[in-house]
């Protein structure tokens, strides 16, 4: 990272945001195998990675989620980001099991509600979302998949839930202070949320705990968001739950 | 590596960021991100009035300090965004003009009230930023810089995830230039924009105190540039630009 700042060196970055996988729009940004993942995080000096498989994002949950697990077999530095769906379908494991499973790979579960066209709500997703908050199982989501009421009403009704959202945005302070305030279990991943003293100011107000480092890899570049947290007028301690301190607490690593 | 930053902003917006808004927080970043000069543009004359914010500019512009500025134009006020440049371009902070496509002033780079706007400013500027959030107005800029050659045209945000449409222009039109400042990190962009129109023809922009400095610099910095490419982005192509000695 050219003239990143010296505590650099010692942060161990995890990147909460990282995806394998061919998708439609864009060929050259794909990752189609371990090895080019693995070479762009070393590139980059991101040691670890929660990753999902777009095959699940994008087509089936179910296959693309056995997919990923075939392809980072034996990668202790990589851990897997399942895609979850609500249980009315029985697309997947029923919800219980679907958790334990996830949590005994020190894993975490992504949801698509708009793309994957159910409503992230009790009422269509509740036994999913109770059977995850009953195994502290991470849940990111996008806010474009969802909507900040949808989000305030799932951190209410499920206060166990550990909820990191994800691809927000710079002006989204209005909303998520008061969802900081009221729920502890929320996390806010850095890379979208690229405001000036951003991460400083909930740092300060709400503990650099409520952090996540990630990347938006391959679609997006590393450098700005490794540099955000490696510039970030913080202590290194703070420096260090963000990079990659907190996520692993999430996972239980 | 010392730069000079070519999109940046005074004053607050009409949604919250920390400490945002003052010469003094400018001046921090700059001094963070060993920012030499930043030019700046007047984030009141944006958003409400370009009268009051092209003037609160100046003021913060004449201390003859890192901050250099950019007079705002609005299409829809032509005769009164004129009043503007030949009452500041003749200062010595001021590098150029700033302008709006769509959004804030709701006139789009095709509408005949842009082309003349852009025709005052080639009267008056050697420098136009234009926010460019894709193809369409880029395109439409590319034909603004070849009826007004003298005009150098910075194309700021490079069009957003259009950039190669950008950096395709700018590989022909030497007046033309992409400044990269995005919330959208769009991965390789900066290197192949880099080889596809030359580093000559690409600045360092940061967006602050809107957007964190270190975001954009994160960008350059693994876009795998050379010291001399870096050399010129962050501070080469700027000093020729803007007249800076």
């Amino acid at each position: 990272m050219g003239s990143a700042p010296e505590c650099g060196a010692r942060l161990r970055f995890m990147d909460c945001n990282c995806r394998i996988g061919t998708f439609e729009a864009r060929e050259e940004a794909h990752f189609t195998d371990i090895c080019s993942l693995l070479t762009e995080m070393e590139y980059l000096g991101i040691a670890e990675a929660l990753v999902m498989h777009s095959w699940a994002s994008r087509w089936s949950p179910r296959d693309g989620n056995c997919k990923l697990d075939e392809m980072i077999a034996g990668r202790e530095n990589l851990r897997p980001c399942y895609v979850g769906l609500p249980a009315a379908t029985d697309e997947l494991d029923p919800p219980a099991e679907f958790a334990a499973q996830v949590r005994s790979r020190n894993g975490a579960v992504r949801l698509f509600p708009r793309d994957h066209q159910w409503e992230f709500t009790p009422w269509c997703a509740g036994s999913l979302l109770q059977a995850l908050a009953a195994e502290h199982v991470p849940v990111l989501i996008d806010i474009g998949q969802t909507s900040w009421d949808q989000v305030a009403t799932v951190l209410e009704r499920y206060p166990q839930l550990p909820l990191i959202l994800l691809n927000t945005s710079y002006r989204i302070d209005r909303r998520i202070y008061p969802l900081f305030e009221a729920h502890e279990k929320l996390y806010l991943v850095t890379h979208s949320y690229q405001m000036t003293w951003g991460i400083e100011d909930i740092s300060c107000r709400f503990g650099a705990e409520r952090l996540i480092f990630g990347t938006g890899l391959p679609e997006s570049d590393g450098g700005g968001p490794l540099a955000q947290v490696l510039y970030a007028d913080l202590s290194d301690d703070e420096k260090a739950l963000i990079a990659g301190g907190n996520l692993r607490r999430l996972l239980g690593l | 590596m010392t730069k000079i930053d070519a999109h940046a902003h005074l004053g607050m917006w009409n949604f919250p960021i920390p400490g945002c808004g003052t010469v003094d927080n400018l001046l921090r970043l700059c001094e963070k991100h060993s920012i030499e000069y930043t030019t700046c543009s007047s984030s009141m004359a944006i958003l409400y009035d370009m009268q009051e914010g092209n003037a609160e500019l100046a003021e913060a512009v004449s201390d003859n300090g890192p901050i250099l500025g950019y007079v705002y134009v609005n299409p829809n006020f032509i005769p009164e965004s004129v009043a503007e440049m030949e009452r500041y371009l003749p200062e010595s902070g001021f590098v150029g003009v700033k302008i709006y496509t769509g959004g804030y002033s709701g006139v789009t780079a095709d509408m005949s009230m842009f082309a003349e706007m852009v025709a005052e400013v080639a009267k008056r500027a050697s420098v136009m930023l234009v926010h460019t959030p894709g193809a369409v107005v880029i395109r439409q800029l590319s034909e603004y810089g070849q009826r007004h050659p003298t005009l150098n045209i910075i194309m700021g945000h490079a069009g957003a995830s259009d950039w190669p449409v950008a950096a395709h222009v700018a590989a022909t039109q030497p007046n033309m230039y992409l400044e990269f400042c995005s919330s959208w990190a769009g991965r390789g962009k900066i290197e192949q924009a880099v080889q596809i129109c030359g580093a000559q023809q690409i600045l360092f922009g940061s967006d602050m105190d809107l957007i964190d400095p270190a975001f954009v610099i994160g960008q350059f910095e693994d876009a795998g540039l050379t010291d001399e490419q870096k050399q010129m982005v962050y501070y080469d192509n700027a000093t020729r630009l803007f007249g800076i000695a």
